[in-house]
């Protein structure tokens, strides 16, 4: 009988680079970047790591493949490392990596590092997937944009619950606005700008209902994090570490796109995966119980849907918690205290611990202008691929001594 | 229904991550005998995670029916009426196209 993951292992350590045009560094630079500042936070040495995992997307206009990248750059001492993607959850899925890990016993220190830079292609956007989509893609869906299949989300979720695509559109800005506002206060944040609705309204349209300020951006960024079990932390003298209450992952089956059982109005994996966090971390109500969230903002729909198949706003509700104020810094759950993708950009492999990174800081008490009162569980969601096929990855973290209800 | 509108300031830069907008006219048209305020704009979509493009667009608040009637934030306010009618949406978007060159219509 599987018990989970929860406080096995303790975080003990995590660093994160700042986000944006980095023109003047490459992947190593930015890794060892977030590297020095874990190891400093952990205060270990490199020769303490055991296992390591790196977590990059486009390996082949990035760090390039394998683990090498990390266990070069930072001269790890002939040690396992190995590298993962999976899609817009790869960070996380590195600190799935290292967390199994420590847990399993198969090492005692373990560390996952994310990086993405997608700045020097000579490009804007992500790279054409090409065949790298796999072999089926192309033929399912030739004309696919990811634009495109989140505006069908966005129309298919206002159709579904008879709300005025205005409002909805209202609700998205100011899903939108809300991260802006974080992130003037973050100085890690590629883009520190507020923005008023009314300006996130006046934006051109990228595929309708979805403005410009309703996508995000892609950017360079690494983040790490350092992982061993609670006894260890206890050992190297760490008295209110983090740990991990719960770490999650699941793929679609084929079965929203392939059938017709699916309104196209939410995630049903992260309905499911969601669900298999809460029971194992032990939370009943997640309402009344999680502190703050990191969640997948690549489009404002895709927050705004992901309250509700997070179980936190009631299907159909979550326009009004957002017009409510629910999920802003000073409301019951903060959402993107740290400014969310929409300020970080997208650098795919590293964002998941960006995330881990926020909740982190704000569980320490170390988040300065933004932090929170008294958070007791952090919860971060990742989303890769699209509404009908997608890989969702959530993880809660709190205080060790923290218990749920 | 008639609702108050701040007009957004001309020819300034407003940028996210993903790429910025600016608008670049204010314009008053008369249109079945009302007269209708529309704006123009620029749109460049070049560091988006969906891929790179760009438009020039028109904004339309709606039917003027009182104008600049006060402030907010700076900003003049004008009283206007909402386009919400579909088949007046088209007649309007055909007689923008016709006058302007853009490949976006909203309406606000």
């Amino acid at each position: 009988m599987a018990t989970g993951i929860r406080d096995k292992v303790a975080i003990v350590g995590m660093g994160c680079t700042k986000f944006g045009e980095r023109w003047d560094v490459g992947p190593e630079a930015l890794m060892v970047e977030a590297f020095e500042e874990a190891v400093q936070d952990a205060g270990i040495g490199k020769e303490e790591i055991q296992s390591a995992w790196l977590g990059t997307c486009f390996e082949d206009i990035n760090a390039g493949k394998s683990g090498l990248p990390l266990s070069l750059t930072l001269r790890l001492p002939k040690i396992p490392v190995t590298r993962v993607e999976n899609y817009c959850a790869t960070g996380t899925e590195s600190f799935r990596g290292a967390c199994y890990a420590v847990a399993s016993g198969a090492c005692d220190i373990a560390l996952a590092m994310g990086v993405e830079k997608l700045k020097d292609t000579g490009y804007g956007g992500l790279p054409n997937w090409g065949s790298d989509a796999g072999t089926l893609t192309w033929q399912w869906m030739p004309n696919l944009t990811a634009p495109g299949a989140f505006a069908q989300l966005a129309s298919a979720y206002a159709a579904k619950h008879q709300i005025p695509m205005e409002d909805l559109k209202r609700a998205m800005a100011t899903v939108s606005a809300k991260s802006h506002a974080n992130a003037v206060a973050n100085p890690k944040a590629h883009l520190r700008k507020a923005v008023s609705v009314d300006e996130v309204m006046a934006a051109p349209i990228v595929a309708y209902p979805l403005g410009l300020f309703d996508c995000c951006g892609v950017s360079d960024g690494a983040a790490c994090a350092i992982v061993t079990t609670p006894e260890i932390a206890r050992g190297m003298g760490k008295k209110d570490f983090v740990t991990v209450k719960a770490l999650q992952l699941a793929l679609s089956s084929g079965e929203e796109m392939g059938y017709n059982d699916w309104d196209v109005d939410h995630f049903v994996t992260t309905a499911k995966c969601s669900k298999s966090a809460y029971d194992e971390a032990g939370i009943i109500d997640p309402r009344e119980e999680i502190s703050m969230m990191e969640v997948h903002d690549c489009f404002s729909i895709t927050e705004l849907v992901t309250m509700e198949d997070l179980h936190i706003s009631e299907s159909g509700r979550a326009v009004r918690d957002v017009m409510d104020g629910f999920y802003n810094r000073d409301g019951r759950i903060p959402c993107q205290p740290d400014g969310g993708l929409k300020c970080f950009g997208h650098p795919i492999g590293a964002s998941g611990l960006r995330m881990l990174y926020e909740m982190y800081l704000q569980l320490h008490g170390r988040a300065a202008e933004r932090q929170l009162p008294d958070p007791r569980f952090g919860l971060t969601h990742n989303l890769g691929g699209m509404p009908y096929a997608n890989v969702c990855c959530i993880a809660i973290v709190g205080r060790y001594e923290a218990k749920a209800h | 229904m008639h609702r108050e509108y701040a007009h957004p300031p001309l020819n300034r830069e407003v940028s996210s991550i993903a790429g910025s907008y600016i608008l670049v006219r204010e314009e008053r048209l008369a249109h079945e005998g009302r007269e209708l305020l529309y704006l123009l704009g620029y749109g460049v979509f070049d560091s988006t995670c969906c891929g790179v493009g760009g438009c020039a667009y028109a904004l339309v608040p709606g039917f003027v029916v009182a104008w600049h009637t006060g402030e907010r934030d700076g900003r003049p306010v004008s009283r206007v009426e909402p386009i919400v009618d579909e088949s007046l949406r088209r007649r309007i978007e055909a007689a923008l196209r016709k006058k302007e060159t853009l490949s976006q219509v909203r309406f606000l």
